[in-house]
């Protein structure tokens, strides 16, 4: 569904990813570990179009390259991100941030009744719908801009670290909502530091170190590996 | 090498000052009127970059300025000295400036620039009522007769002072304060620095200069009327000047300034009637190519050669260390080394009660983490916050031993923030009390708080982005609780980047910092600034577990120095690990209170705030 080859970026002189390649299945979560500037954020952003892979690269979105397309028309193709930090319109109300999250053509049918989904899904936000969105806690704001993303009918939902600054229980409601996405058939890409709960999410992992894959498997393969086990999950 | 070109610099000036200063000997009256308006644009634009160049506050009150120095001399010049009467344009033009500047800093972005508009709007509609009505007629002449060497000289004088000042004003603290001022004000006052005092002093010397080079260009005139003297086209003229050379480099103005008047005078020369739409277009491509201004490009070229002869010098050398490319920043703070001893200590504007507070005391003893003292660093009594209806905080009481780890709990959405945002003085409680080691602080600014020697860390970061990691930290230094010059600032700022593990990324700008790095980045600047209580808002948040137990340790060895701390954390294992003290926040107010263990297996923790997983755990 999303394939990445031979994708290289450099910030300047810094070369934050090396030549990844990574396979992304439809209808299935696909989770990022690595450590902290290994190149998680860089990878969705790369996706995203918000940064500009080195040439030679490839990024194919159902057969069709979309590595020098813009921003906004890679969310119109159906990849939405949810970036670390939120992100949000603070001056909006939570409707009016949602409604944004479905200005892609063609997300805009059945704008309202995606909308109420949104609002069952998270029904913190259904009892704040005319709160503006810098007025809410860390928690809420993340759940605003998880739900923003949905908006769009995203063919895939990239997050960026959702989890953090949550509290431990809504790290838990958070994990289940994203469950009950993906049994909705929902494809994400996960980039968290709770790799705990993302190898009991994800279908699949790749293990980013230095910019480059280190190492790639299901789950099951990772738990067994002695470095996952004592730099991700603190064993 | 650095300090070669310094000295290149200021015998350049001088020279360049000197023949400038000899020219009016061989020059024809058009050439001495054409000096005239280059020296008084480069002075007016470089007097607005000083201000509205680093804190982005766009100015469109030039003209008004420049107005009141034209008037104030129009009117003394009848019954004063000329002397009497600059030195009257210049005090009269600070002060319209610094009521202008308190009344009006407040406002961001476009109202700022609107109401300077406006305010260059009503004064020549009062100075044409008064004209017209008062003294029935709206010419007001200039009777002295100066020769225009004379004023040719004397605006040579003022543009040099402006250059010179702005470029000095740069390498001091108030410069560092400005430019912190317009990354972000917010982390500015929470770094000690009084964003309002320093907007408003600066924009009023500014306001000073422009009055004065009003005052002089005034008396080329033999009659002034109110859309001369406040006329708008001085406002646009320095801002595009400022824009075009550019506004951040001491410099800048002054370039653009001069390709400003080179190029109307070709411009009117070769398209006499089309001038305007020409001058336009000549804008619209430069901003289109060049949207930072010459001054950078030209400093880029300059920093390229370096390295290319550098490069050079290296490879026929390969004994000469490389010695890394001249960075603006490092030479700035190099002149600052020199001065250092002439720097004064700013202490000046301290609330009464923090005066008391930031007197160097002798320092914290250190304590024995194993139990927290009894006594309080700061108590918080029936504390209320309410944000419209919805009640943030609500009759919160606690204490944070002296010289331990306090952990702040609670689900998102509980007020923790809110807790810290007033315990900074960032917003004012409604009721209750916070009093620090005896003071109560509720009322007290953040910059003063800061200085207070409390410091803090945001929960979204907020590292300046235009500014570098060390920059950064400097701040901390310059403006804390124990004020330095920004040479000492920068010995002490690589020792705590060091510290915090981010020695090789000191000359890297904050937006180019991964998160963590940033995270980084804001706890070496609150240690900068010498706290005795170090309020934490999810530091910890985003770690993997190796990186956990480096943030761990860290903040345990900044205990064990004697910073009591106050962490806001989600992160359970680090709240076990570190907290001698844990306060549990629901809904604003407090659940529960105690040990680490004591509060992680209070049932009511468990079902708000754990969940099932975590209590098991």
């Amino acid at each position: 569904m999303l394939r990445l080859e031979h994708i290289s970026v450099a910030y300047g002189k810094h070369e934050a990813l090396h030549d990844v390649t990574v396979d992304i299945a439809p209808s299935r979560t696909t989770a990022i570990l690595g450590a902290n500037g290994a190149g998680k954020s860089t990878l969705l952003k790369t996706i995203a179009g918000l940064v500009r892979p080195l040439p030679g690269g490839r990024i194919l979105f159902d057969d069709r390259p979309i590595e020098r397309e813009a921003p906004h028309r890679i969310v119109a193709a159906g990849i939405a991100l949810v970036p670390e930090g939120r992100r949000l319109f603070g001056e909006m109300s939570v409707t009016d941030n949602l409604r944004i999250g479905a200005y892609p053509e063609r997300a805009r049918a059945g704008e309202s009744e995606r909308l109420e989904r949104q609002l069952t899904l998270f029904p913190r936000l259904a009892e704040r719908r005319q709160q503006l969105a810098k007025t809410m806690s860390g928690g809420e704001q993340q759940m605003l801009a998880i739900a923003r993303a949905l908006m769009s009918e995203p063919k895939i939902l990239l997050l960026d670290e959702p989890s953090l600054g949550l509290s431990p229980r809504l790290v838990s409601d958070l994990f289940s909502v994203l469950r009950r996405l993906t049994e909705g058939g929902q494809s994400i890409v996960l980039v968290e530091q709770n790799a705990y709960q993302s190898l009991k999410l994800a279908d699949h992992i790749y293990v980013l170190e230095s910019g480059r894959i280190a190492s790639a498997g299901t789950p099951a393969e990772m738990r067994q590996d002695k470095m996952i086990q004592k730099a991700y999950l603190g064993l | 090498m650095a300090d070669r070109s310094k000295r290149l610099a200021f015998l350049a000036t001088i020279i360049a000052t000197a023949i400038l200063a000899a020219l009016p000997l061989g020059l024809s009256a058009y050439g001495v009127s054409t000096g005239i308006v280059y020296f008084a644009n480069i002075a007016l634009s470089t007097a607005w970059a000083l201000f509205s160049g680093p804190t982005r506050y766009i100015s469109l009150a030039t003209a008004a300025f420049v107005g009141v120095g034209m008037y104030t001399v129009a009117f003394a010049h009848v019954s004063l000295n000329l002397a009497v009467c600059l030195a009257l344009a210049a005090i009269i033009g600070f002060f319209f400036a610094f009521v202008v500047g308190l009344s009006t800093l407040r406002l961001r972005g476009v109202y700022f620039v609107i109401f300077t508009f406006g305010l260059t709007e009503l004064m020549r509609q009062m100075s044409s009522w008064y004209e017209i009505n008062i003294t029935n007629k709206l010419n007001r002449f200039i009777t002295i007769s100066v020769d225009s060497i004379v004023i040719y000289e004397m605006l040579l004088v003022l543009a040099v002072i402006a250059v010179v000042g702005s470029w000095y004003v740069s390498t001091t603290r108030l410069g560092h304060a400005l430019r912190a001022i317009g990354e972000d004000e917010t982390v500015a006052r929470h770094a000690g620095i009084n964003a309002t005092w320093v907007k408003v002093l600066v924009f009023a010397i500014a306001a000073s200069m422009m009055s004065l080079v009003g005052g002089v260009y005034v008396l080329r005139y033999p009659s002034i009327d109110p859309t001369v003297g406040f006329g708008n086209s001085w406002s646009f003229q320095v801002l595009i000047a400022a824009l075009l050379g550019g506004p951040r480099k001491p410099w800048g103005p002054a370039i653009g300034a001069v390709l400003l008047v080179m190029l109307s005078d070709f411009l009117v020369g070769a398209f006499s009637r089309y001038f305007t739409i020409a001058l336009g277009v000549c804008f619209v491509v430069i901003v289109y190519f060049i949207p930072g201004g010459i001054a950078p490009r030209i400093e880029q070229l300059y920093g390229m050669l370096a390295r290319l002869r550098q490069a050079g010098r290296s490879a026929s050398d390969a004994s000469t260390p490389q010695a890394p490319p001249t960075e603006p920043v490092a030479t700035d703070n190099e002149m600052g080394a020199q001065r250092r001893a002439v720097v004064p200590r700013r202490r000046s504007a301290l609330h009464p009660l923090m005066r008391r507070l930031t007197r160097s005391g002798p320092r914290l003893v250190v304590r024995d983490s194993a139990g927290p003292p009894p006594d309080a660093m700061l108590s918080v009594y029936g504390l209320r916050k309410a944000f419209g209806g919805l009640v943030a905080v609500r009759d919160l009481s606690f204490d944070i031993p002296a010289g331990g780890i306090t952990g702040l709990i609670g689900p998102n959405g509980s007020g923790k923030t809110t807790v810290l945002n007033l315990i900074t003085g960032e917003l004012p409680p409604d009721a209750g009390s916070i009093v620090l080691q005896g003071d109560e602080i509720i009322g007290v600014r953040s910059f003063e708080i800061c200085r207070g020697r409390i410091a803090r860390t945001f929960q979204l970061v907020r590292v300046l982005p235009g500014m570098t990691t060390r920059e950064n930290v400097m701040l901390g230094r310059m403006f804390g609780s124990d004020p330095t010059s920004p040479a000492a600032a920068l010995r002490e700022a690589d020792a705590l980047l060091e510290r915090v593990g981010l020695a090789d990324r000191a000359q890297l700008i904050g937006s180019q910092l991964t998160y963590i790095d940033q995270k980084r980045v804001e706890l070496a600047r609150a240690l900068a600034t010498r706290p005795q209580l170090l309020l934490l808002d999810e530091w910890l948040a985003g770690l993997n577990p190796t990186e956990l137990k480096i943030g761990i340790d860290l903040i345990r060895q900044i205990q064990r120095e004697g910073i009591t701390v106050l962490m806001v954390e989600h992160v359970m294992e680090a709240i076990r690990a570190l907290c001698g003290h844990v306060v549990v926040m629901n809904a604003g107010m407090k659940i529960a209170e105690g040990t680490a263990a004591e509060v992680l297996s209070d049932p009511k923790v468990t079902q708000v705030y754990l969940g099932e997983d975590d209590a098991a755990a």
